[in-house]
């Protein structure tokens, strides 16, 4: 690549200089290894742009010395190309679109790409940043750190120099003053440190220091310091600016601001984790770290609160292998120490913090770079095909030029200043295209693809791409003038200007390519979209239409304070809703299917010893006797939940779903069974008295864990969804909803209000929106074949004009003349066809992650693709062969 | 003394480096990197500006010193008219600062 990007430079620089610059560039590269691949990459494009823009400056300077006083001859050389561009309007159009959509597409793709994976937040030195997660064992999955080990490996670690915790956030509420609407805010306890490990700082007022956490002087302060989100400040309180200072109530605590946050301030942490990331408010931690499974004096206050996610900052010297290996040490300690542990056995992992905030976008963020780059692929390829079939449509009018004594070199030049006008016109629309390519992508991005710090349309990036296809127009337009001197003699001598098979090989070989390029797109496409209609069509267990959901959070200092008194809030909620005309039922649990949170335990199988419990590992879910009616899950076997164990708890007993029934009782029914449940730390056993069908409540492509449901009553969260089922469209009972809700208590904040449908269709967007993606490329690719062809059909059909009409003359008919021109163009789509399917099948076994319910050998996309690609090949070349046997062989034979 | 005054700064940095050692393009590239913390200053940028230099006739290049190290490396040099030009550039730079100064725009404000 960089030996590529070297050729920029002029050839007698490149022989001073030799490779030893492209060996230094890769010694300085090869520095950066550890900090990993995507640095590298970073690197390296950033040396493969600085030779390009080096030579390119030499370039010039060469071209100044060379022609002193050139300013003239370029103007008319400028005008010139406008000239002979515009006297071809239709050629002009073409070459400029293809362009303009290559320059555009690509510019935006990888803009948006370079946003996404490598626009580090405003953090300092973020390359330094650790995060450390737990790891269920034999998964992938992340789970959020316990803050007492959190408290272990602040304490223990060395090669990490500081660690901040923060906890992994709570939905909450925040208010103006006492008394005062509440709103929604999603609120995080950090420890004193966070802000500083990030090395951020406020927009407004102050970030938390050592005053502010537990170990201040004379303890916590009594009134908790809080720290706004820019969004929160400008929602709850207007932007004002003289927020430092002010009292704000949050859950219905009097907290003091002394800080608001910059926009573009978030926690970059994976989305998968179970980690709050848009927060609004955050709290300094008022208890020491070891102590937080034991705190319930905090403004959040709850069991599961109490994991997070740990940051660290790398301390001199030390690099992520030796944290790992730290982290390592420690957990065995850890192990030795406390057995449950050693029960449990989810190992530390560390990453990059930004690398693991963006793992989960780059598959499909690559997958989409690859396709737009075989649409730049195609363009070029396109654009050298056009310009050399206009080449060769000119060979006569510049072989005429040089045979009567024109300079090589000038011609060369008017050539070159072609290209580039047309690369200019390219470029004008590319940026126009790019400019509404980013809005509308800026609108239909999925939230898990967007950028952290927003979409820009990156101009060096969009420059980069033009350079590219802008040498490829330019060599491809000159070429032929270059040649021209040798067509010269042709002409002197009488030849005609149809120079032997060679170029018009190329050119085929060219459109041949591209038919391969389409095909591979089209697969890609066809693959999503059957990955997409699979999606939709699977069975989650729970019947997202006709369903309204809600959210509410009970983190009031003053009241519910209790699970009992949270148990009778709800079915007071419930009754109310129920009475709203068009719910036909109510019910609460304690997070949504595809709604994110997770809350895991392990659990005893009948007889199983408690240090083995954690082998088996089930979603917990809090619901009441009103939810599986009202989400649409089937009860298999035994009963629901009764209205009684809403509100009363005599016998611990639980419901399970389909696959922990299997798992439970391998023969007969788990109705009736004891299971072993934790409540509280404490081991308790639980009767089964219902199964239930089995709710995707993680992801839709696959059944995720086994669940266990127990009576709110047991567990009563603070924070729940409200499901109600409806008799027509959800949307139109939001007011009512909101109304009974105020009427009910105007300080529980109500949030996320929406269908149910709508989790769906959000867990299905990232795939939908690669899918648009992607059918938009294969298009621009066929359309861009279907051009090509034409194009080498037609001049192939062009330059044998005498020869048809000579064949026509001596008897050929109409249809021996069709059969030969199309012969061409369905030899060329055969080969295509041939490679395509070749490269499609690499595509097929690169994206098979991503897919879902389709195999990448799919027939029906297969078959459907190499139609597709028939129908529009045959089309092409079919215009010009039937033009060609319409031919009268008179006029034919005039031709030459 | 020559019309390449004034010196870029990338320019008149490279003079600076090898006015007391030979480098080579790495370590050239390093020391600079570290001169103005720039860890974006690109090798096709350097190896250009040292083009330039060479054909002013300001650097040339040279064998590596002694036999200990790489001799597939190339070693640049400052010329006589490289250090004459490196000399007259480092003047007029502190003849600008002698004015700085005597304007107190350099260090704190005194009084």
């Amino acid at each position: 690549m960089l030996d590529v990007c070297f050729l920029a430079w002029p050839a007698r620089h490149r022989r001073l200089r030799g490779r030893q610059l492209v060996e230094t560039a890769l010694d300085l590269i090869e520095d950066h290894r550890p900090e990993g691949l995507l640095r590298v990459a970073r690197e390296l494009a950033g040396e493969a742009l600085g030779l390009l823009v080096a030579g390119f400056g030499l370039r010039m300077e060469e071209i100044g010395r060379g022609f002193h006083g050139a300013g003239a001859d370029l103007s008319r050389d400028t005008r010139l190309a406008v000239r002979v561009l515009s006297r071809r309007p239709g050629f002009t159009l073409v070459a400029s679109l293809t362009l303009a959509l290559g320059i555009g597409a690509n510019g935006v793709v990888f803009s948006w790409a370079r946003d996404v994976l490598l626009d580090t937040p405003p953090y300092e030195r973020p390359d330094e940043l650790v995060v450390v997660w737990n790891r269920l064992p034999g998964s992938d999955e992340r789970i959020p750190v316990a803050g007492p080990d959190a408290a272990v490996l602040a304490d223990r670690m060395t090669s990490l120099g500081s660690i901040a915790f923060s906890v992994r956030g709570v939905d909450g509420s925040i208010a103006p003053s006492r008394g005062a609407a509440v709103r929604h805010a999603r609120i995080a306890e950090v420890t004193s440190n966070f802000f500083d490990i990030l090395g951020t700082s406020a927009a407004l007022g102050r970030v938390f220091d050592g005053g502010d956490g537990p170990d201040a002087p004379g303890g916590a302060p009594a009134i908790p310091p809080v720290v706004l989100s820019d969004v929160a400040w400008r929602t709850a309180f207007d932007a004002d600016p003289d927020i430092v200072g002010r009292e704000v109530r949050l859950n219905g605590l009097a907290t003091h601001v002394v800080g608001v946050m910059p926009a573009d301030f978030k926690l970059a942490v994976s989305p998968d984790a179970g980690v709050v990331t848009d927060v609004d408010a955050w709290l300094p931690l008022s208890v020491p770290l070891g102590s937080l499974h034991r705190s319930d004096e905090r403004i959040i206050d709850q069991d599961s609160d109490n994991t997070g996610v740990v940051i660290g900052r790398l301390a001199p010297g030390e690099d992520l292998a030796r944290v790992s290996e730290e982290l390592g040490r420690i957990e065995t300690e850890l192990w030795d120490e406390a057995p449950t542990y050693a029960a449990a056995r989810s190992p530390f992992t560390a990453s990059p913090l930004f690398d693991d905030a963006v793992a989960h976008a780059r598959p499909l963020l690559l997958a989409l770079m690859a396709g737009v780059a075989l649409v730049l692929l195609v363009a070029c390829m396109n654009i050298a095909g056009l310009l050399s079939v206009r080449g060769v449509a000119r060979a006569h009018e510049l072989s005429v030029r040089t045979a009567l004594g024109a300079e090589r070199g000038r011609l060369v030049r008017q050539l070159t200043v072609e290209g580039l006008v047309l690369v200019g016109l390219g470029l004008i629309g590319a940026v126009a295209l790019a400019a509404g390519l980013t809005s509308l992508l800026r609108a239909v991005v999925p939230p898990t693809l967007a950028a952290p710090g927003g979409m820009d349309l990156d101009g060096a990036t969009l420059l980069l791409t033009a350079a590219v296809t802008g040498s490829v127009a330019v060599v491809a337009g000159v070429l032929p003038g270059v040649r021209s001197g040798v067509i010269a003699r042709g002409v002197l001598t009488g030849t005609p200007a149809r120079s032997g098979h060679g170029p018009s090989r190329a050119r085929g070989a060219l459109v041949a390519a591209q038919i391969a390029l389409s095909v591979a797109l089209l697969v890609a496409a066809g693959l999503f979209l059957r990955t997409v209609t699979a999606l939709e069509a699977t069975g989650p267990g729970f019947e997202p239409a006709n369903a309204l959901t809600f959210r509410i959070s009970l983190r009031l200092a003053d009241e519910y304070g209790s699970p009992a008194e949270r148990a009778r809030l709800m079915r007071i909620v419930e009754d109310r809703l129920i009475e709203i005309p068009g719910v036909r039922s109510a019910g609460v649990v304690g997070v949504l299917p595809l709604g994110g949170g997770r809350w895991t335990q392990g659990y005893g199988l009948p007889g199983q010893p408690e240090f083995e419990w954690q082998r088996n590992r089930a979603d917990f879910r809090v619901a009441t006797s009103g939810y599986f009616d009202a989400i649409g899950t089937r009860i298999l076997e035994g009963r629901g939940f009764t209205k009684d164990e809403d509100l009363n708890e005599d016998e611990r007993v639980v419901i399970v779903d389909r696959i922990l029934a299997e798992h439970v009782a391998t023969d007969g029914s788990a109705v009736g069974r004891i299971i072993g449940v934790p409540v509280d730390g404490a081991p308790v056993q639980a009767r089964i008295v219902g199964v239930v069908e089995h709710i995707r409540y993680d992801r839709l492509e696959r059944d995720g864990r086994e669940t266990i449901y127990v009576p709110y009553r047991q567990e009563a969260s603070r924070e729940v969804s409200v499901v109600l089922r409806t008799l027509g469209d959800p949307a139109t009972l939001a007011p009512a909803v909101r109304r009974t809700m105020l009427a009910i208590d105007p300080r529980i904040p109500v949030y996320a209000l929406s269908p149910l449908q709508l989790y769906v269709d959000e867990a299905v967007a990232p795939r939908r929106f690669a899918l648009r993606l992607l059918a938009g490329f294969a298009l621009l690719a066929l359309s861009s074949v279907v051009v090509g062809l034409y194009g080498v059909v037609a001049l192939d059909v062009g330059r044998r004009r005498s020869e048809i009409g000579l064949r026509m003359a001596v008897g050929a008919s109409r249809l021996d003349v069709l059969r030969s021109v199309l012969s061409w163009g369905v030899r060329l789509t055969g080969k295509g066809l041939l490679a395509g399917v070749g490269l499609g099948a690499g595509v097929a076994y690169a994206i098979d992650g991503l897919l879902f319910g389709v195999r990448g050998s799919d027939p029906a996309v297969w078959g459907s693709v190499i139609a597709v690609v028939l129908l529009a090949t045959l089309t092409a070349s079919a215009i010009p062969a039937v033009r060609a046997s319409a031919l009268s062989p008179t006029e034919a034979l005039r031709a030459d | 003394m020559t019309d390449a005054l004034p010196l870029t700064d990338l320019a008149f940095n490279i003079l600076v480096a090898l006015a007391d050692e030979d480098l080579h393009g790495y370590a050239l590239v390093k020391h600079l990197r570290a001169l103005d913390g720039r860890s974006s200053l690109r090798t096709g940028t350097v190896y250009a500006a040292l083009s330039r230099l060479d054909d002013e006739g300001l650097v040339s290049e040279s064998d590596p010193p002694g036999s200990e190290e790489d001799a597939r490396r190339r070693y640049y040099r400052i010329t006589a008219k490289g250090l004459g030009t490196a000399r007259a550039e480092a003047a007029r730079l502190s003849a600008i600062l002698e004015l700085a100064q005597r304007k107190d725009l350099l260090g704190p404000a005194r009084g």
